[in-house]
């Protein structure tokens, strides 16, 4: 099985404290890709003649992540750039993908279900329309069956309710956190990175050119974060208490405080109450 | 939103009980409701899901569609953006119109900025929306929206639910956990009590996490530590008990739906932003209530 594991480097602003300091930049890999190459790693040791192939489309600094991932057992790194690419939207970068994907060959594709920085979450959908392949998103841990050619994945929604999904080989999966912690380096990890070469590609190799529609969304604005307000919540009409809360993003709304010194079942009858209200 | 855009307010379910469910809607402000057929599909998965919704995009010309950003509403989101090849973007909390335009903000970099997109691609145009920037208004226009039955034709699913099931809440990591109950420093001092509040906390359906001086002391390992070097925590109700509420905690638990603080000193500043405050000790409290959900459960 070729399984083909797509990555992000993120280049992110100082830890928080230190912007517009001049401290340097934050590099690293996106985390949930790296837990993505866990499930890929995992999956090769499961299943004889496995190979795992890690894409990213990324400037040269992109490489960290490659040796990250090279280091932690992968097989085969590419890595497509062309100065063309700068500013691209998740559109072009998957269309980018794809073409190396096609190239490489594949019988499974994984990636984390987002990125950490803008994290849109799309690029996993992308592939998956692009290549006509069945995705399953948020997958938690992953199963093969040889026999059936099926891969299984659980999938986390709220509250603790838990999916398995199953679909044919070739699929497309996207990656959440599990348990399944990705390990830091594998065995015989400085042998690897000394030996493996990243292979480099650029559009033209690819056949890939710029799409005349760019952009689909553009960044107006980075700002601060501001605190949380509530969308349709009539600002004018609130009192000044509630709009310092709700400026110091507590959205919260106070229920009326009850003091209750009383004896502890009386205190604990109370808590009942409002439990069964609050949890319905 | 829709007043935002000069548009009318439209909403896509999927279900037979169209009408019921457009009455419980009376109010919002809704004006039409299509309602799909759920023998359309053999499964309802983020895929068919993800398949209705764009044919009636294809079919209603919707200038923006919005999803919750759910497990759910992420997943089908991005993949009707994908199929119509149209602007997504995730995770807003805030709308704002500039000219013909539409801009979302939304938190990057783990929260620590925001970042303000517009969409340049033709309608529609997709996002999904964090449920905690949202409230539900009630409008004074009570009439219920219109229900439309729509009829969409799917294509074969490739992928199949096998399974659903629920963990044991108890059973669930703090950040996870719908009902989690924090113990703070009293709890050093008196560790023999730690397996009695446990239990309490178990027959309550309640995750046990603890403060940091409780973690830094070893009496709890790590992954139970509840603070901004430990769990976030994102449920419906929090019970802290005999924590004071320093920054830090509060930071970590401010996502929090309902707060519950129990504490001796009537004075501790977690009372400031607690829904309910209750002044009692920790250790006699905790018992009685696991011993209340017993006897009614």
């Amino acid at each position: 099985m070729k399984i083909a594991v797509c990555l992000k480097h993120i280049i992110g602003p100082p830890s928080s404290g230190l912007a517009g300091t001049g401290a340097p930049l934050r590099h690293s890999p996106n985390p949930l890709d790296l837990s993505a190459i866990e499930e890929a790693l995992r999956l090769r040791a499961g299943s004889g003649g496995s190979e795992v192939v890690v894409v990213t489309a990324g400037p040269p600094q992109a490489e960290l992540t490659l040796n990250r991932a090279i280091a932690m057992g992968a097989d085969k790194a590419i890595r497509v750039w062309d100065e063309a690419m700068c500013g691209a939207d998740s559109f072009f970068t998957a269309e980018v993908l794809c073409a190396t994907l096609r190239a490489t060959g594949f019988d499974l594709i994984l990636c984390g279900s987002r990125s950490a920085d803008t994290g849109s979450g799309i690029v996993g959908a992308l592939l998956a329309e692009e290549l006509e392949l069945p995705l399953i998103a948020g997958a938690l841990g992953l199963k093969y069956d040889e026999r059936t050619n099926r891969i299984s994945a659980d999938k986390k929604l709220e509250r603790g309710v838990r999916e398995t999904y199953t679909t044919c080989l070739p699929a497309m999966v996207t990656i959440e956190h599990g348990p399944n912690e990705p390990r830091w380096y594998g065995a015989g990890w400085v042998h690897r990175l000394l030996k493996q070469k990243i292979e480099r590609r650029d559009l033209r190799w690819l056949g890939v050119s710029f799409p005349a529609q760019s952009r689909r969304v553009e960044i107006v604005a980075v700002t601060p974060p501001r605190p949380r307000t509530k969308l349709g919540v009539n600002v004018a009409s609130l009192s000044r208490e509630e709009k310092l809360r709700m400026m110091f993003g507590q959205t919260r709304t106070s229920a009326g405080q009850v003091r209750a010194s009383d004896r502890p079942e009386d205190a604990a009858r109370k808590i009942k109450e409002h439990l069964d209200k609050w949890l319905g | 939103m829709a007043r935002l855009l000069g548009q009318r307010p439209c909403a896509i379910t999927v279900g037979g009980e169209g009408d019921s469910f457009a009455t419980q809607l009376r109010g919002f402000g809704l004006e039409k409701l299509y309602v799909l057929d759920p023998r359309a599909a053999p499964q309802w998965t983020p895929e068919t899901y993800a398949q209705a919704v764009t044919s009636v995009a294809l079919r209603r010309k919707p200038k923006l569609l919005l999803f919750a950003a759910t497990p759910l509403g992420s997943d089908a989101g991005a993949r009707v953006a994908a199929r119509l090849r149209t602007g997504f973007i995730s995770e807003c909390v805030d709308f704002a119109v500039e000219g013909e335009r539409l801009c979302a903000r939304k938190a990057v970099h783990g929260g620590e900025a925001h970042m303000t997109l517009r969409w340049l691609s033709p309608p529609p145009w997709i996002a999904t929306v964090d449920l905690d920037a949202l409230e539900a208004i009630e409008g004074a226009n009570r009439c219920a929206p219109q229900v439309i039955e729509d009829q969409v034709t799917l294509e074969a699913p490739r992928t199949e639910l096998v399974r659903r099931w629920k963990v044991d809440p108890r059973q669930l990591a703090l950040g996870e956990a719908s009902l989690v109950v924090g113990v703070g420093r009293p709890i050093i001092a008196r560790a023999q009590e730690l397996s009695r509040l446990k239990e309490a906390a178990e027959s309550i359906g309640a995750v046990l996490g603890v403060s940091r001086p409780v973690t830094d002391a070893g009496l709890m390992p790590k992954e139970s530590q509840i603070g901004m070097s430990g769990n976030w925590l994102a449920g419906d109700v929090y019970i802290a008990c005999g924590i004071s509420g320093s920054a830090y905690h509060m930071m970590a638990i401010h996502k929090v739906r309902h707060l519950i603080a129990v504490n001796i000193d009537r004075d501790a500043p977690i009372f400031k932003s607690a829904e309910l405050a209750i002044v009692a000790d920790l250790f006699e409290l905790l018992p009685a209530l696991g011993e209340l959900s017993k006897t009614t459960a």
